[in-house]
């Protein structure tokens, strides 16, 4: 198995509080992983933590060490050497409530990913917002809306708009977190089948509490609960055989 | 119900008590000054003429002045207010920014009296030693550098209103970006945007507060008094360089009113103060307009 991220021993405190217990886990290039588990089991600080988002909340705290294999970037990202800017600018991410910059036209949320990571040719530039757009399905639906704020589209446009703002300057993973809760179902299966079709150029973890979502689309799946890393296996693996009770327990729907 | 009905009358009537002042303000200042626009007319605005003696009054020099003023303190003051208030918002721990915060309150609760008077014994001399006077030997063949140096003058007022309106506008900005959503922040740091980049970004989503926010500050140091009347020096001249004494508005009716000489004197000083009016109103409806775009514009981003 071809690894991208390797997480060792991570631990993650919200204020006092700790929410990560020792998660190791290994994510394989090129696929999807999914990470299922209840409310508060720390599936979002996990996935904040890949991308070092989660020390930006002053009081937060990480331990633990994660490599990332990447092209340009080889080594743990939370060693005091690296600089997390350099860490985002690999990783693309998606969030649960889609954030579109509403000052900004459709086009410019796009390219802003391109000017921040130092892109400057206008020529490239709408090359690749083009390219983006279209790679997010959303090119014919908004072509002749390049202009208009981004907060005009509707929740789905939205979305896609978010990730094609997050693969355009290429990085190498997309992080999703329950990219699809605030969405109808038209809208989540489109986003489905986007995410199908980009795992051939990125890999991508996606946080969901929808289960159903985990066992259509990703290659692998996490569950989690209180914190600690349950059970990790290839889909339908942990979905028909699960190793654990306590999967068991919450993929038959038993709590959760 | 009865109760309900007495509470809107008196609502309405506190209401109409607003309009009703400042249109009585308007009036009364129109009236006041009849007599100046009815011999002068326009000549009152666009004349550089100002003699009580021979009973002529223009106030184009004071109209200059007072945007002259304004319009440096603005330019002192928007980089420093932008740059604090994200400072303050966005890097000063959460613990420390409720003590830095009430300190650029306490510069804005400051009596201008006050500011005055710092101006007359610190400003004015620092500036005159330290900042004119090299100025004035280094450029002295360039024009708008020679003239006599006092340390008093527009620009020295200027300068002063920059640190008078420096807290309005810091606080107004800093209010915005801590009521902008923490997605969007979020947003712009998730795609690798270093420090300045992500201030650039909150900076565009607040771009129509951080004008209504200069518009205010514009409008303080527009109407700003006494500050202004204690280091400006006194001059119905157009200013023939950077170092010249002038007026604004305010502090030309500030100096002259007690020591009008004649009624007319007295009605041009009204006058002044009815073009002050004007220009004012103008100022805050347009500030108003702004305002109400922004909060068009933040409905859109929640």
């Amino acid at each position: 198995m071809d690894i991208i991220i390797d997480v060792k021993n991570l631990n993650a405190w919200y204020g006092e509080k700790q929410v990560l217990y020792n998660v190791s886990l290994q994510i394989p290039r090129y696929n999807i992983t999914a990470i299922i588990g209840p409310s508060g089991c720390g599936k979002t600080t996990f996935l904040r933590c890949l991308n070092r988002l989660h020390e930006l909340t002053p009081g937060n705290r990480v331990e633990g060490e994660i490599y990332f294999y990447g092209k340009n970037f080889k080594g743990n990202i939370y060693d005091s050497k690296v600089d997390p800017v350099e860490i985002r600018r690999h990783m693309g991410m998606v969030f649960q409530k889609p954030n579109p910059f509403p000052m900004l036209s459709v086009y410019d949320n796009v390219a802003i990913g391109l000017k921040i990571n130092g892109i400057r040719d206008k020529k490239k530039i709408d090359e690749i917002v083009m390219d983006s757009l279209k790679k997010a399905y959303l090119l014919d639906e908004v072509k002749d809306a390049l202009h208009k704020s981004g907060a005009s589209l509707s929740g789905g446009q939205q979305q896609r708009l978010c990730i094609a703002r997050a693969i355009a300057y290429n990085p190498e993973v997309i992080l999703l977190d329950e990219p699809t809760s605030a969405l109808d179902p038209v809208a989540t299966s489109k986003i489905e089948q986007l995410l199908v079709e980009l795992k051939r150029e990125y890999t991508i973890v996606i946080v969901t509490h929808n289960m159903q979502q985990a066992a259509r689309i990703a290659d692998y799946t996490a569950f989690m609960y209180l914190g600690k890393l349950i059970e990790f296996a290839p889909t339908e693996e942990l979905f028909e055989t699960p190793k654990n009770e306590l999967t068991e327990r919450y993929i038959t729907g038993k709590f959760g | 119900m009865r109760g309900d009905k007495i509470f809107l009358y008196i609502l309405l009537f506190i209401s109409a008590l607003f309009v009703v002042i400042v249109f009585l303000l308007g009036f009364e200042l129109y009236r006041g000054s009849s007599s100046i626009f009815d011999i002068f007319g326009f000549n009152f605005i666009l004349s550089s003429t100002w003699d009580p003696v021979r009973g002529v009054f223009g106030i184009a020099p004071v109209i200059l002045g007072s945007f002259l003023t304004c319009f440096i303190a603005l330019i002192l003051a928007i980089p420093v207010a932008l740059l604090t208030s994200y400072f303050i918002s966005e890097l000063v721990p959460s613990r420390l920014k409720i003590y830095i915060t009430s300190l650029v309150e306490l510069l804005a609760a400051v009596p201008s009296v006050v500011y005055g008077l710092w101006g007359i014994l610190v400003l004015v001399p620092f500036l005159r030693d330290n900042i004119y006077v090299p100025l004035q030997s280094a450029f002295y063949f360039l024009p708008g550098f020679g003239g006599a140096i006092t340390g008093y003058g527009i620009l020295t007022a200027g300068i002063l209103l920059a640190i008078m309106i420096l807290p309005t506008i810091t606080s107004i900005t800093k209010e915005a970006i801590e009521l902008l959503p923490a997605s969007i922040k979020e947003a712009a740091i998730a795609l690798g945007a270093m420090r300045y980049q992500s201030a650039r970004i909150i900076f565009t989503h607040i771009k129509l507060t951080i004008i209504a926010a200069i518009m205010l500050g514009f409008a303080r140091a527009f109407g700003e008094a006494m500050a202004v009347a204690m280091v400006i020096g006194g001059s119905h001249l157009f200013p023939n360089s950077i170092f010249a004494t002038g007026y604004t508005l305010p502090s030309l009716i500030v100096n002259e009113f007690t020591e009008a000489t004649s009624p007319l004197h007295y009605s041009a000083l009204i006058a002044a103060g009815f073009v002050l009016f004007v220009i004012a109103l103008a100022n805050i409806v347009v500030a108003r307009l702004i305002i109400y775009r922004t909060t068009r514009f933040m409905r859109l981003a929640i």
